[in-house]
């Protein structure tokens, strides 16, 4: 097959000869991989062949060896590494021998497929020789092969992890990098690519870091490239030292100085990209150290691992100053493109952390600056002073701010309405949010609030919704932290005799023709929802009434005709904000049984529209509208039945979504939901859930994040039917099973910790929920042959030490559940456990509540079983 | 949501923030249902306990099973989960108010001390009522059973519920009822029952709760009270007069209590029956009675006619006519005699016919004065008409010969010569021979009283003579010769008055 001109073909513009040739591409892949492969391979090497083969050719490549989604990227793996020996050696001699190719295309894109493989060999201790290979000359090389070596380092470092490669061999990727960047390399390509190789390869560089004189002397060659004449090296070293200072903070203190002084530099002089991430790396700094001293803050006893050095305390007289400055570089209509990001927001930003870091020391530095600009003719001074004015809004103690607010609030009303600009409007709404989120609502002792002023508030906060779409959602949101701060504040809330006329404000909002913009329909209705959910008993009949409006809103987005698709889509984010608020309203009064009551007329209505906003679609459901059906069927209890013949079709749709995890997701836990509304009248739905929840825990196209909760609601149904659920035992527990020994010992890095931590979690609400179903039945010894696997995998998380508070709660639990319905039919095997011992000791005595709780409620059933 | 920043660096999808707050709002709601189900599933004992009870009470194997788990209900009773303690209390005081209490076997499982201690302010209402209706079951058993829970200090716990400020009616109800039945056991439980001053609370739980409106539950609690007082009130050896007659002021407001019906009439009648037992004593005793003024509402009663209440009146009466005669006269004064003569006339209940005859007797066997005011108020027609009638009791008409005969021992000539002419001498002859022999001698004594009296007034002739010949007198007489106790003066009488 003549594979240059297929690839050529692909690229045509004619849409039957691409479309031929991909089929053909397809075609020989299927039928002949390793040949495939080899051809790609070979095509990209080959010198003679068009520049555009070449690249499709590695593109293809590259994805021949990796995916997005995990399923597919485990399954190419596994056919990479099953191929024949001598073609994927051949292909890798193609590979590296394009690295020295004179065209730049072939090479950056050889270097992609070359740690795509090692990516994929390396861990598996195959292809040892490649780091040596291409260290090996690379002093020799010329200019072009260097760069496309150092480049290839770079994606190799991105793609594995530290710890499959030999510190030897870190030591020679460094030290090439390293040398790289040195200003005695004369070509810039080379040193650029080795600026952004060292970006990848400092994860690494650990115990590089740990030796004085190699942590020198690549700070000094990072530092010397941020003086780069060229524009991107002192962007990829500025990058570098972004990256170094979350990674090594605790090696910066010698640097510190000489860092503040390129920075202030790079801040005040450089061009933008490069400024950015100087600014940048003073937020890393901020991020840094507040976690430290979050961590020091909760915990006395036990220290930080890492010690916090005050880089930001130290550096403050200087580095405020300079990020005040930066405030001033606004652009015009910044705030109407949402992309921007530009260096006033980035140091507007910086200033927020930088005052989270340090608290009441940021307020005497910045209250000069607000002073002296916020009255000035200039839009720029003015915004810039109450942009930093927001900004330190959290970290100081309220006692220092609330005097400095209760002097501005009133200056802040009287802009919102009278500013000509809307800049400085935008940021004014914004800085009166943040004002209310910080220092409004019970934490605060003394209020700034008060009964003459909360009148003004509202009437300039809706006043503002109806100026220009941005500052109109700014309002909307200060709106909502307004409310959000009379959240539990008593019976009465301040609220109470404007909530009608709020409330009829932030409809008109969301009836504005220019809503979409901003998102200003979206923050309309999330205030009309906070509103609503801190609202008190005085207000219930007002939100009764909201029901009738909001399901006749949403009545009218089912009347449209044939839709565009992109109609479509702004009908459905539509739906999804009504349904998101008709929850909201159904939470809130389904929460108290006389509203509740009264709410019950809607019910069926409700239902119906939900059912229709289904019906809107073919192929999926509705999450927003599924979610509120979950609260809908706490609000209704076994009354729910009515509903689910026609519901369920959506119910089971929504499970079978396996594209779309967080539908799938959403749908599992209104299961959950409605098991506990309806009790055992979800019996005749069992069979279609049951099978659907079976088949999507066996699919490992699912995303994972869904299991836990899968399992959790098997928990639930079991709770719900009791015995009834013997006809799905053997087919749970089986599955339960296997994902309990896959979930009993853990290696990975802290996300995968979180995610066996939720399955952990999931299998035990499942054994729970089956064994406390089962509890009084006199089908109990069916679950008999189970309890010795699970009695183990109990012992086996205990013994791994590496569960959270909330695993523990639940496994311990699991043990009592166990005990506690299998009896004395578990007694011995109980005892055997290291879990009723040693596990159940340490819960015990722990400090947490719950565990205690549940430790001490597995120690009476234990107790119980064995004693009989 | 939180406003980090004015700008957002990651665009950060509103839509998908509302959505997200959402969903957290469910997920909470769905973390707190499902640890509330699980919760009272594990706790089902705890939320079910009743509902098991009730379900057990008609099922003999489900008491069965009940019985055989005791050891496993008892270390839950023990253990440190307190809906396990409730719901094991719970189970263990049903099981012991079931026909065959398996008192040892609770005992032996050493829940007491536990039970004991579930008095405390610390538990539930709930929790209390289980343990002291378990510790009221125990004390009803035998001796060595109640000393189990007197040994474990119940008595102080039970008095400091019964003082509680709370209006747990049902609680003090069986407090009061659990005393009452330790205090029951013998005189000297009793005894130590009152050593602890247990009377005063007693007394003014009555008092405190006499007030209407009288709801049911409140009345039930008087009940139990005025049961338990008069268990302190009686036995064989009755406690010192000085140690309950701080009762008198509270038991004079329970005999006005009205109607003297259903409940209330059993508060009554307990308070009857206090004041029959406080009567029977010393004239100074009897004296704090009259003082306490419950004289006029006791005759009162008597106007009910019937049933247990006008039975322990009429002990009473009958111990006010041993005092003195100013204490006679005040129920005289208060119309006793016509009281008394209308339960004569009308009344049918045999028990009450014969405690009437006999307080009548009371007097009758007196003197002369006492003699005269009964006769003064018509009674001896009633009692004659008894002593003949055969539609009660044999026994009637023995007591009412009784009464009679003691009138004819003790009145003087006139009397006796009103008593002859009323019809006497028929029913003493008749009842001469009568198997009681109390009745027998008596009316043997009557009649030589009788003819002692006719001797006298009738010189030349004794008229009486006639009078019993007719009635056979002399021939039943002469069948008591042989008697060992009365048989010389039988023979006496014949001797001397015999034809």
């Amino acid at each position: 097959m003549e594979v240059t001109q297929v690839l050529f073909n692909a690229q045509s513009i004619d849409g039957t000869v691409r479309k031929n040739a991909e089929e053909s591409l397809k075609q020989f892949q299927e039928q002949n991989l390793p040949g495939f492969l080899l051809s790609l391979s070979g095509e990209l090497a080959n010198e003679e062949k068009p520049i555009e083969t070449r690249k499709l050719a590695g593109l293809i490549l590259k994805n021949a060896l990796d995916a997005k989604e995990q399923h597919r990227k485990f399954e190419l793996v596994q056919r990479w590494l099953s191929l024949d020996a001598t073609a994927k050696s051949q292909i890798k001699a193609c590979l590296l021998q394009t690295l020295s190719s004179p065209v730049s295309d072939a090479r950056s894109t050889a270097s992609q497929v070359i740690a795509k493989v090692a990516g994929i060999e390396l861990p598996h201790k195959q292809w040892p020789e490649l780091i040596g290979s291409l260290l090996s000359n690379v002093h020799q090389l010329p200019a072009q092969a260097k760069q496309a070596t150092l480049e290839t380092l770079g994606y190799l470092c991105e793609e594995v992890s530290p710890d499959v490669i030999d510190q030897d061999q870190v030591n020679k990727i460094l030290t090439a990098v390293v040398q790289g960047m040195s200003s005695s390399e004369g070509n810039t390509d080379v040193r650029l690519a080795a600026t952004r190789a060292l970006y990848n390869a400092l994860g690494f560089a650990q115990a590089n870091f740990s030796n004085d004189m190699e942590r020198d002397y690549i700070m000094r060659v990072v530092c010397e490239a941020t003086l780069s004449p060229e524009v991107r090296i002192r962007q990829a070293a500025f990058e570098c030292l972004v990256s170094i200072s979350s990674t090594y903070y605790e090696k910066l203190a010698p640097y510190i100085q000489d860092i503040f002084n390129i920075t202030a530099k790079a801040v005040r002089e450089d061009e933008e990209p490069v400024a950015l991430q100087a600014i940048e790396f003073w937020s890393s700094i901020c991020d840094e150290e507040i976690d430290i001293l979050e961590e020091y803050g909760g915990d006395f006893t036990g220290d930080s691992d890492i010690p916090c050095f005050y880089f930001i305390k130290q550096a403050l007289p200087a580095l405020v100053p300079m990020l005040l400055e930066t405030l001033l570089k606004q652009e015009e209509d910044q705030d109407q493109d949402e992309g921007a990001w530009n260096i006033a927001m980035a140091g507007g930003t910086c200033l927020g952390l930088v005052a989270r870091t340090v608290g009441d020391d940021i307020v005497p530095l910045v209250v000069p600056f607000i002073e002296e600009n916020i009255s000035k003719p200039d839009w720029r001074q003015r915004e810039a002073a109450t942009y930093a004015f927001g900004s330190i809004l959290e970290g100081p103690s309220p006692e220092k701010l609330i005097p400095l607010v209760n002097v501005a609030l009133t200056f802040m009303l009287s802009a919102l309405t009278k500013d000509p600009n809307s800049h400085v409007k935008d940021t004014t709404a914004w800085t009166l949010g943040r004002i209310f989120e910080f220092l409004h609502g019970s934490v605060v002792d003394s209020p700034i609030i008060s009964q003459a002023n909360c009148q003004q508030i509202i009437t300039v906060l809706l006043q503002s919704m109806k100026d220009t779409p941005n500052v109109a959602e700014k309002a909307c949101g200060a709106l909502y932290f307004l409310a959000q701060g009379y959240e539990e504040m008593g019976p009465s809330s301040p609220l109470t005799p404007f909530f009608q006329e709020i409330v009829q404000s932030l409809l008109t909002v969301t009836h504005r023709e220019d809503a979409s913009e901003s998102r200003l329909r979206t923050a309309a209705y999330e205030t009309l929802n906070e509103v609503v959910r801190c609202s008190t008993d005085e207000t219930a009949p007002l939100v009764l009434q909201l029901v009738p409006v909001i399901m006749m809103e949403l009545h009218n987005t089912l009347e449209g005709q044939k839709l565009s698709s992109d109609e479509r889509e702004k009908q459905s984010e539509l739906q999804g904000l009504l349904c998101g608020c008709l929850q909201v309203i159904i939470q809130k009064l389904g929460a108290s049984e006389p509203t509740k009551y009264v709410f019950m007329q809607y019910a069926d209505q409700i239902m119906g529209l939900f059912l229709r906003v289904f019906a809107c679609r073919s192929a999926t459901v509705h999450e927003e509208a599924m979610l509120a059906i979950g609260a809908l069927a706490y609000a209704t209890g076994a009354d729910f039945a009515k509903y689910m013949p026609e519901f369920y079709r959506y119910l089971e749709m929504g499970l079978q979504n396996f594209e779309e995890y967080q539908v799938c997701a959403v749908t599992v836990g209104v299961v959950g939901d409605i098991s506990r509304a309806l009790e055992e009248k979800i019996v005749p739905y069992c069979d279609g859930i049951m099978t659907q929840l079976l088949k999507n825990l066996s699919s490992n196209q699912l995303h994972r994040s869904v299991k836990p909760p899968i399992f959790s609601c098997f928990g639930d149904i079991a709770l719900a039917v009791g015995e009834y659920f013997e006809k799905y035992l053997m087919w749970a527990m089986s599955a339960l099973q296997s994902a309990a020994e896959l979930s009993t010992h853990i290696a990975g890095d802290d996300e995968l910790v979180e995610y066996t931590n939720s399955l952990r979690n999931g299998i035990l609400e499942a054994y729970s929920g089956i064994f406390q179903g089962f509890k009084n039945s006199p089908k109990t010894q069916l679950l008999i042959p189970y309890a010795p696997h699970i009695l183990q995998f109990l012992d086996g998380i205990y013994m791994e030490k590496d569960m959270d508070d909330v695993v523990m709660k639940t496994a311990i639990g699991v043990l009592g559940d166990l005990a506690d319905t299998l009896g004395s039919h578990a007694g011995s095997m109980i005892q055997q456990s290291v879990s009723s011992k040693d596990f159940l000791n340490e819960c015990l005595s722990s400090e947490d509540l719950m565990i205690k709780e549940s430790a001490e409620w597995a120690k009476l059933a234990i107790s119980r079983a064995i004693s009989v | 949501m939180k406003w980090l920043y004015k700008f957002d660096k990651d665009k950060w999808q509103k839509r998908q923030r509302q959505m997200q707050k959402n969903l957290r709002s469910m997920e909470s709601i769905r973390k707190i249902n499902r640890e509330l189900i699980l919760f009272f599933k594990r706790n089902h004992e705890f939320f079910h306990v009743e509902r098991c009870i009730e379900d057990a009470a008609g099922d003999p194997i489900a008491i069965q099973k009940m019985f055989d788990s005791i050891p496993v209900t008892a270390s839950d009773l023990m253990s440190g989960n307190e809906s396990s303690q409730f719901a094991a209390t719970a189970r263990l005081s049903f099981l012991l108010s079931t026909e065959n209490p398996p008192i040892d076997v609770v005992i032996q499982s050493g829940v007491v001390p536990h039970f004991v201690r579930f008095l405390n302010e610390h538990y539930g209402l709930q929790h209390k009522l289980y343990s002291v209706r378990a510790l009221y079951a125990i004390g009803k058993g035998s001796l060595e059973q109640a000393v189990v829970v007197i040994k474990h200090g119940a008595i102080p716990m039970f008095i400091r519920l019964l003082c509680c400020s709370e209006e747990c009616y049902q609680l003090k109800e069986l407090v009061a009822a659990a005393l009452g039945s330790l205090a029951n056991q013998s005189p000297d439980f009793r005894d130590y029952v009152l050593q602890f001053g247990t009377l005063t609370p007693l007394l003014s739980l009555l008092d405190n709760h006499l007030e209407p409106p009288m709801l049911h539950e409140k009345i039930t609690l008087l009940r139990a009270c005025s049961n338990t007082l008069a268990i302190f009130c009686q036995g064989n050896s009755a406690p010192s007069f000085n140690q309950i007659r701080s009762a008198l002021p509270i038991l004079r407001r329970l005999i006005h209590l009205n109607p003297p019906v259903g409940v209330i009439g059993e508060v009554c009648e307990d308070a009857c029956l206090c004041l029959s037992y406080l009567s029977n004593g010393s004239a100074e005793q009897i004296q704090a009675l009259i003082d306490a003024d419950v004289c006029a509402r006791l005759v009162m009663l008597l106007g009910l006619s019937d049933g247990k209440i006008v039975e322990h009146v009429l002990r009473t009466v009958g111990n006010i006519f041993k005092g003195v005669d100013s204490q006679i006269q005040i129920l005289i004064n208060n119309g006793v005699f016509f009281r008394l003569n209308a339960i004569l006339m009308h009344g049918s209940n045999s028990s009450v016919l014969r405690k009437t005859c006999s307080a009548i007797s009371t007097l009758t066997a007196r003197d002369r004065n006492q003699i005269q005011k009964i006769m003064d108020a018509h009674i001896i027609p009633s009692l004659l008409y008894l002593s003949q009638a055969d539609n009660y009791d044999v026994e009637v008409r023995w007591d009412a010969a009784c009464a009679l005969s003691n009138a004819a021992r003790r009145g003087s000539n006139e009397q006796i010569r009103f008593l002859v002419n009323q019809g006497c001498i028929g029913p003493l002859c008749d009842h001469i021979l009568c198997p009681d022999r109390k009745t027998s001698i008596l009316c043997l004594k009557g009649l030589k009283s009788v003819l002692k009296a006719g001797e006298i007034m009738y010189s030349t002739r004794n008229l009486y003579t006639l009078i019993i010949t007719d009635f056979d007198g002399f021939g039943k007489i002469e069948k008591l010769q042989s008697d060992p106790d009365i048989g010389e003066m039988a023979m006496k009488l014949l001797m001397k008055y015999g034809v």
